[in-house]
């Protein structure tokens, strides 16, 4: 059963921890361009916005994944059920396709919203349709979150 | 949900009229400007020739904009909207011409201009003083003032500067040459400083050594005071200069208050400026001017009656479009569904002859957003966000039909949070039984019927996508390729559908033959429409009519399976909404008083955060669909848009709506005597 639970943990943490660290780098990487943008043109601020919280999405679909965890495992209000060691794998591979997609489609996304940044420096009117050019990376962090989500839910403890 | 219909006019005038004629034009946005190809006019006519008014006006534009932007750095009382969106002005048309009229602008740039000069000169002083400040620092506590340093025929002095920790081995080196006298002035964290008398002859020994070492000579020969005094009065020197500084701030504040009487001035040069260019596509001959360009079908008649009654000496003629050119676009749709031009325009405009898919885009936008939020309580702070966006900032047209989408977005969110029991997040479990009652799906205990409907959403939009492009195929005549390669496909996916659900067990087993019917009706009629295909062989035909549909079905699947990201997003605002209530609920229990605190600046936060996050994933994710899936079928876009010449403001918004046939009373014209030395 300790281990069980410890493999269902492990599962939440990764789907959080990937998932965010990719959020954090792609944040970083689009931010950057977002500041020296920023300097020539204050003005542009919201539209930067935007473009830099795109990648953080991924973070959250970690975070939703982590919590269908907690709640399955009842560690949020709840009596932890037996998990044998079999379940507790299972909860940790269910956990595996929002981490890792959403691990490296947020670099990715960053990388596609700093070149939106770049964009929006020269064609201010182009901005909706760059944003859209990141959210189509981010299409896999979703499908990622979908498989995850019907896995978790498949899974009976 | 049409594209406007649109002709060609020539109009040709009287030379003394054309300024007129061009104000006239501009204030009443008919027509849209389209130079002459060469060749196509007399030898009477030659292109127009630019002058230096132009530029002139340019130059002006530019000042007073620089003007502006530096008067906007001292707004204090700026909203925070502001930061997001560019600062505008409202006025009506009397306000505005009262103000061109009587504003002398030029004196206010002027003052603005010069107290940025002085500013700039100001803060260069300081910058200098603090540098002079830094030099001396150190030397601080001497007692006689450096440039009684001199050297003498024999003798040199330096003051140095080095890192600390070398300037014991420093020492002990100069101590090795001949008549040498090092004194150390002060050691501070990082530096130690020198006074150094040595021999001439001794020169290049001890500056190689210097450079050894790592120390370097700092010249205190302008310095005839005592270094502690002349930091003293930079120090004072400082202060009244900043003191300068906050008065010259002071008076740009003052001077603020002519900003919006600025940008109105702007935007009058800036008409100007959109006149002469518009002069750019006239041709002229001695005595008259022609012009030619695309206008709204429906405003032919107003424009010959507008210009024929202010002009009477105009020619108005109807004239067919050059080779390969095509008329500009513009679309038109009911109030209800044109928040939703906005999306299609961001694709592009329909090329000609395409349909509009506004209107087609409305009703799954609405859906779809709606679905990507799910929660009745984010529907309405949604929507009293926007109506409060509303009335704080100011926006033209296009941006009041922004937000309007929003307001909409708002009201779907609403439906679909009362269907799926979303309420501030609150555990369904909690929630009073008339609102149970409400709920249809319960995304969490019932995840797949939630995906089913995602999915099914899909398939009518595609549905509908192969429709419109079958309907397009129609128009054009290809009746054939419309019968092979869309109305076929109309009736076999519905049938695989059918079938899938049947075999799942949903319906009875009858149904199992019912479905394959279809789908082999659907087949059938593919075979046989792809026969009757013009051109190429036929059997050529149907194995391309074949092939593509074995093609194209990977792209159904994937097509409909991108739609569980209505799902997917749905339920992640309202598991994140369930733990940020789960997080201030913590916070409640374990802090007792400061926790009622906590668990309300959670709350408030929270879905604040999650509220802003997911509206923009709701909205791109929803656009993604209509784009990438939806389009993909039926539309190319790509069409120029119908621009016609009309006052296009930078910082104004008209605040009454303009009627277009307005005469303007000649402000304009009149200032525009002014500056060109009269009519």
């Amino acid at each position: 059963m300790e281990l069980g639970l410890g493999l269902s943990i492990a599962g939440g943490a990764l789907a959080v921890a990937l998932a965010g660290m990719g959020s954090a780098i792609g944040i970083g990487t689009a931010g950057e361009a977002a500041d020296g943008v920023l300097s020539e043109e204050p003005g542009k601020f919201g539209n930067l916005l935007i473009l830099v919280a795109l990648p953080g999405t991924q973070g959250i679909y970690g975070l939703v994944v982590a919590f269908l965890v907690m709640q399955k495992i009842g560690i949020i209000g709840g009596t932890v059920p037996e998990i044998s060691a079999y379940q507790g794998l299972q909860m940790l591979f269910a956990c595996l396709p929002i981490a890792l997609t959403g691990l490296i489609s947020a670099i990715h996304q960053g990388k596609v919203s700093a070149a939106g940044v770049g964009v929006i420096a020269k064609q201010p009117k182009a901005f909706m349709q760059s944003v859209i050019f990141a959210t189509l990376v981010e299409t896999y962090a979703l499908f990622g979150l979908v498989a995850s989500i019907f896995f978790l839910n498949g899974i009976t403890l | 949900m049409s594209v406007v219909k649109m002709r060609k006019i020539r109009v040709i005038g009287l030379k003394e009229e054309k300024e007129k004629m061009i104000r006239q034009l501009q204030k009443s946005e008919f027509i849209h400007l389209k130079g002459f190809e060469e060749g196509t006019l007399d030898n009477y006519f030659s292109g127009h020739d630019p002058d230096s008014e132009e530029r002139h006006i340019g130059e002006e534009i530019a000042h007073i904009e620089s003007t502006i932007s530096f008067l906007e750095q001292f707004n204090e009382n700026k909203a925070l909207v502001e930061n997001f969106f560019p600062a505008r002005v409202e006025t009506d048309e009397k306000e505005f011409e009262k103000t061109v009229r009587n504003f002398s602008y030029q004196e206010i740039v002027k003052n603005v201009n010069d107290i940025k000069e002085k500013i700039s000169k100001i803060s260069e002083k300081i910058s200098f003083l603090h540098n002079d400040i830094a030099l001396l620092t150190p030397f601080k506590n001497l007692s006689w003032s450096p440039c009684e340093a001199k050297e003498t025929q024999t003798t040199s002095s330096l003051f140095l500067k080095g890192p600390k920790e070398k300037h014991d081995s420093l020492i002990n080196k100069l101590s090795e040459i001949d008549a040498t006298c090092a004194e150390i002035i002060s050691i501070d964290a990082d530096f130690a400083c020198l006074l150094l008398m040595y021999w001439k002859e001794n020169d290049d020994e001890i500056s190689s050594l210097l450079k050894e070492e790592g120390f370097e000579t700092v010249n205190l020969s302008l310095c005839d005071k005592l270094p502690s005094n002349a930091i003293d009065s930079d120090k004072k020197q400082i202060a009244s200069l900043l003191d300068e500084k906050e008065k010259l701030f002071r008076k740009i504040k003052q001077l603020l208050q002519y900003k919006d009487k600025l940008m109105m001035v702007h935007d009058w040069y800036l008409f100007r400026l959109q006149r002469e260019k518009a002069k750019e596509h006239l041709c002229e001959s001695q005595r008259t001017f022609v012009l030619q360009g695309w206008v709204r079908k429906d405003d032919m008649n107003k424009i010959k009656a507008t210009l024929q009654s202010d002009f009477p000496s105009t020619h108005i003629e109807n004239i067919d479009p050059d080779k390969g050119e095509f008329p500009p676009i513009e679309i038109k749709n009911p109030a209800l569904v044109r928040p939703f031009q906005g999306i299609t325009k961001l694709f592009g405009l329909p090329h000609f002859g395409e349909v509009d898919p506004s209107g087609f885009v409305a009703p799954f936008f609405f859906v779809f957003f709606g679905l990507c939020l799910t929660d009745v309580g984010y529907g309405f702070v949604l929507i009293a966000l926007t109506l409060f966006a509303m009335k704080k900032i100011k926006v033209g047209v296009e941006g009041r039909e922004f937000f309007r989408l929003f307001l909409l977005g708002g009201i779907a969110t609403i439906f679909w949070g009362i269907v799926t029991g979303g309420w501030f997040g609150i555990e369904i479990a909690k929630l009073p039984q008339v609102l149970k009652m409400l709920i249809l799906i319960n995304p969490l205990d019932n995840l797949m019927k939630l995906f089913i409907l995602a999915l099914s959403f899909g398939v009518v939009h595609i549905l509908l996508g192969i429709g419109v492009e079958m309907y397009e195929q129609l128009r054009s005549r290809n009746f054939a390729d419309a019968f092979a390669d869309q109305l076929s496909y109309l009736i076999i996916l519905p049938g695989v559908i059918l079938w899938i659900i049947s075999k799942q067990g949903f319906l009875s087993p009858q149904f199992n033959q019912t479905a394959l019917f279809i789908m082999l009706a659907g087949a059938g009629i593919m075979v046989a429409a792809s026969l009757f295909k013009k051109g190429r062989n036929p059997l050529l035909n149907l194995l391309i009519s074949l092939g593509g549909f074995i093609w194209k079905s990977k792209d159904f699947l994937g097509n409909i399976l991108s739609y569980s990201r209505l799902m997917a997003l749905g339920l992640a605002t309202s598991i994140i909404a369930l733990v940020i209530n789960i997080l201030a609920g913590i916070a409640l229990e374990q802090l007792p008083y400061l926790g009622i605190l906590l668990a309300l600046f959670i709350i408030i936060v929270g879905h604040l955060f999650n509220i802003a996050i997911n509206t923009l994933g709701a909205f791109v994710h929803t656009t993604r669909l209509q784009f990438v899936e939806f389009f993909s079928y039926f539309f190319q876009g790509g069409g120029e848009a119908f621009q016609p010449l009309s006052q296009e403001s930078k910082y104004i918004i008209s605040k009454v709506k303009r009627s277009p046939t307005s005469t303007c009373s000649d402000v304009t014209s009149e200032r525009a005597g002014r500056r060109t030395g009269g009519r």
